[in-house]
């Protein structure tokens, strides 16, 4: 861990951006297997949304763009990573959607109103639609999801546990 | 100190997973935002249509990006979980390694031998005498007779398996049969079975010679560290040794579990004895006498024993020493416990004399004048048992443990080449998936401990070699973990990692509260955040991410400043002590005495020369102030003096020091704190 600098007496924006950047730091470190400073650029999503960001696949391409110094490289430094995320956190995009959001995407996905879909619908949409999962995330998703005993997903008890997860 | 992602693509285990997951990143890449859906029902024809496959399309994603995240949160907590479990692993192994070099020092060459008998306290002499080892001749001859089995009768009512020798294959079923039922082998027969397989171990040169010549395949297995159930299931999905089917045990087959005596009773006895040429047994760094004092094996052998269980102790002590140090397969693979250094060279650890050293971590000493320690000798075998790979090039000294090395890829090139080998494979190190490749393929690390650290913490593996060298790795879990799902199994995990860090910051409480309050002159009881992160590391030392930790451990006031007292909220140290004496212990004793446990108990088995469990009051004093010494935290003559008698129960004059340790114990007083503040919420943010 970086022995924090002595700093002069607050002016509360500098301690804000020096707690962010600090937040940051630690969460690059815990994916910075070499302590060398570096992340491998697959897991720059992870640790974006370590921090409390929800980008699409999508929106994770353009940011390690922005983080790419001229050619792609298979590992991001931290000092491009900071200068990126900090402009992420402090602009607050790709802010997660609120609780009830998430629950009317599900509703929405029940065509029938059936108050839960089934493991097929489940698959066809999170498969086909939107940007496919991989078979795993498909797997762990459901493994998690589906009620044992009803063999559905009654997405009214899903979502929270999604949510819960968020305490910190 | 790990060596990168784990997904490796130069090997062809059938296990491994695919990383899907980031495949599928690099095609959302090449095809842009959104994919579109291919819609079986709608035809899309008509604009309704068309906004109803939108939406839904969006709903997809929403949902898509919500669990993405979810997992990205989950696998940043794993990762955190894990940093708190190895570091404390680490530096607990590094703080033992302390205590034991304090008087001795190896960077100094010239000195022979331990502190000679009045220089300095007499309490650290007659530790440093326990910690001596005496000549060979004179060992052999007494610990034949000290260990002898001949006068224990196996008594009528014994239920337990019978040996007779020589053994067979049959034995070692019915040692399976009844150890997975939970009986215990009769201490004769394990003393017995002890003796032969020290008898054979002394035939064995220092590195074994393994060939795959007959069986055409050879399988590794890693640490075991007690775990019955995992060796169990490795023998049900990979049969049980013989000729065709030949096994490398890697080391560290006892401590922390809580069946290390019947793990090693099964390799030795069944393996070992019944199979000699096909039973490979590498020592570890945990086959060793002093380890075993801190971390469990001799704990359970005194539980499980009682009065023979000195004559066990001190027969494994010295049959571990006997282990030979690695294993070459074929010539082209070199199987080790810990791994290598700029300094080991096979001729070199063929040659040296491995019996001296009954523990990896003291040189050997002998009473001889003249007697040298060959520290270039000793350096082989603490490489070997000791070593971590690193990313970086060059050779370090593993100042994370205390002793051995970490050695960079070029260092593992090296040796490579100039031996020959192909591959190296070690031990030693916990993985989340029990394997893992590192320096580009030349070094393949195997744990075969599942749930290591906590339930559901990770796999273990095995590697099956074939006769050209290719390994196939099998992983496993050992327990109903298992089956609940990443999120749920991941919540027991980190509920462990973090008892057992708030267990160590209740146990600094003192230097805590003192560094905190450097950073509050004024004493408002809040400091920033940034300022508890630093007292933190500072007094702790274990490197860990304090601000992501921050909201486990503790809270902030309304003004975002944090109140560092609440460090100390969750748990404290209760004690038992003092209860009969009728006085109270004081809290800063409790703490000192918590925080040094492992020490402690080092130090009382060390003392404990019949490994009785018990020591007397004058012993317990002199263990204080040897631990005093060693890591500077002050006791009073008069603390420990009332700490000790209030511990004799019997007023025998005697402690029993299990008991002791015992009556120090971590109590959550969150549920107390709820219910007495009601309403108050959680952290915030």
């Amino acid at each position: 861990m970086a022995t924090e600098e002595a700093l002069p007496p607050e002016n509360p924006e500098d301690t804000a951006v020096q707690e962010l950047k600090k937040r940051i730091a630690d969460a690059f470190e815990i994916f910075d297997h070499e302590a060398n400073q570096t992340v491998d650029v697959r897991e720059v999503g992870t640790i974006i949304r370590s921090l409390g960001c929800c980008p699409t696949e999508g929106e994770l391409h353009d940011i390690l763009k922005e983080m790419e110094e001229e050619e792609p490289l298979p590992y991001v430094t931290f000092d491009a990573f900071l200068g990126v995320a900090m402009k992420i956190l402090q602009e607050k995009r790709y802010k997660p959607a609120l609780e009830d959001q998430l629950l009317k995407a599900f509703q929405v996905l029940d065509i029938e109103n059936n108050g839960y879909l089934t493991k097929e619908e489940i698959e066809k949409y999170m498969v086909e639609e939107g940007e496919p999962f991989s078979t795993e995330e498909l797997e762990e998703m459901l493994s998690a999801a589906i009620d044992p005993e009803k063999g559905t997903v009654i997405y009214k008890e899903y979502v929270p546990l999604l949510v819960v997860d968020d305490a910190v | 100190m790990g060596c990168g992602p784990s997904s490796s693509a130069d090997d062809d285990s059938e296990q491994q997973q695919q990383p899907l997951q980031k495949q599928q990143k690099d095609d959302g890449k090449k095809h842009g935002k959104q994919k579109r859906s291919k819609s079986p029902q709608t035809g899309g024809k008509d604009v309704t249509d068309a906004s109803v496959e939108a939406l839904s399309i969006k709903s997809a994603l929403l949902i898509q990006k919500w669990y993405r995240r979810y997992k990205a949160r989950l696998e940043a907590r794993r990762r955190t979980t894990w940093m708190i479990y190895q570091s404390i692993e680490y530096s607990s192994e590094a703080s033992q390694l302390h205590l034991l070099q304090t008087e001795s020092s190896p960077q100094q060459p010239q000195q022979q031998h331990l502190s000679p008998a009045g220089s300095g306290d007499p309490a650290n002499n007659r530790f440093a005498e326990r910690l001596r080892q005496k000549s060979l001749e004179e060992e052999d001859q007494e610990l034949l007779e000290l260990t002898s089995y001949e006068g224990i009768q196996v008594e009528k009512s014994y239920r337990g398996p019978h040996l007779s020798f020589p053994l067979s294959a049959s034995h070692v079923q019915v040692l399976i049969d009844s150890f997975r039922q939970g009986t215990q082998l009769h201490s004769r027969y394990l003393l017995q079975l002890l003796h032969e397989a020290r008898l054979l171990l002394k035939t064995k040169p220092n590195v074994y010679q393994a060939s795959t010549s007959i069986s055409r395949q050879v399988t590794v297995v890693g640490d075991l560290h007690g775990k019955l159930d995992d060796l169990l299931v490795i023998f049900y999905k990979n049969g049980l040794p013989d000729v065709t089917n030949p096994y490398v045990f890697n080391g560290d087959f006892v401590d922390r579990g809580a069946n290390s005596v019947e793990t090693a009773a099964l390799l030795f006895a069944c393996c070992l004895l019944v199979w000699p040429s096909a039973v490979f047994i590498n020592r570890g760094n945990h086959e060793d006498h002093l380890m075993n004092c801190r971390y469990g094996f001799i704990k359970e052998v005194q539980a499980k024993y009682k009065t023979p269980a000195n004559k066990i102790v001190r027969l494994f002590g010295d049959t571990f020493s006997w282990l030979p140090l690695a294993t070459n397969i074929d010539d082209k693979i070199l199987v080790t416990h810990g791994g290598i250094s700029d300094k080991v060279d096979m001729e070199r650890v063929q040659k040296l004399d491995r019996h001296q050293y009954l523990s990896a971590l003291k040189p050997p000493v002998s009473d001889n004048e003249n007697a040298k320690v060959d520290y270039k000798e000793w350096r082989q075998v603490l490489d070997l048992l000791w070593s971590d790979p690193k990313p970086q090039a060059g050779c370090a000294p593993n100042t994370f443990r205390g002793g051995g090395c970490y050695f960079g890829p070029n260092i593992t090139e090296a040796f490579l080449r100039k031996h020959k080998f192909s591959l190296l494979v070690r031990s030693h190190e916990c993985k989340p998936d029990g394997w893992e490749f590192c320096h580009g393929g030349a070094v393949l690390t195997l744990f075969s401990a599942s749930n290591y650290y906590e339930d559901g913490s990770n796999k273990g593996a095995y590697a099956k070699f074939d006769a050209e060298g290719k390994p196939h790795i099998v992983q496993y879990m050992a327990s109903k973990a298992r089956k609940l799902p990443v999120g749920r199994r991941l919540s027991t995990v980190e509920e462990g990692a973090l008892k057992d860090l708030r267990a160590k910051v209740i146990a600094s409480k003192t230097e805590l509260t003192a560094a905190f309050q450097r950073f509050d002159p004024d004493k408002t009881g809040s400091i920033r955040l940034a300022d508890w992160c630093e007292a933190m590391e500072q007094t702790l030392r274990l490197g860990l991410p304090w601000r992501t930790l921050r909201p486990h451990l503790a809270q902030l006031a309304k003004d975002g400043r944090l109140l560092y007292m609440t460090s100390f909220d969750c748990v404290s140290i209760q004690t038992k002590l003092g209860a009969s004496a009728g006085k109270e212990v004081a809290g800063s004793l409790t703490e000192a005495v918590y925080k040094n446990k492992e020490e402690l108990e080092t130090i009382f088995r060390i003392m404990d020369k019949d490994n009785s469990g018990q020591i007397s009051l004058d012993e317990f004093q002199e263990s204080c102030r040897v631990l005093t010494q060693a890591t500077g935290r002050q006791m009073t003559e008069a603390e420990v003096g009332d700490m000790a008698r209030s511990m004799d129960l019997n007023s025998d004059g005697y402690i029993d020091f299990n008991e002791f340790l015992e009556a120090f114990r971590i109590i959550d007083t969150r549920k107390r704190q709820e219910d007495a503040a009601g309403a108050q919420g959680g952290s915030s943010g």
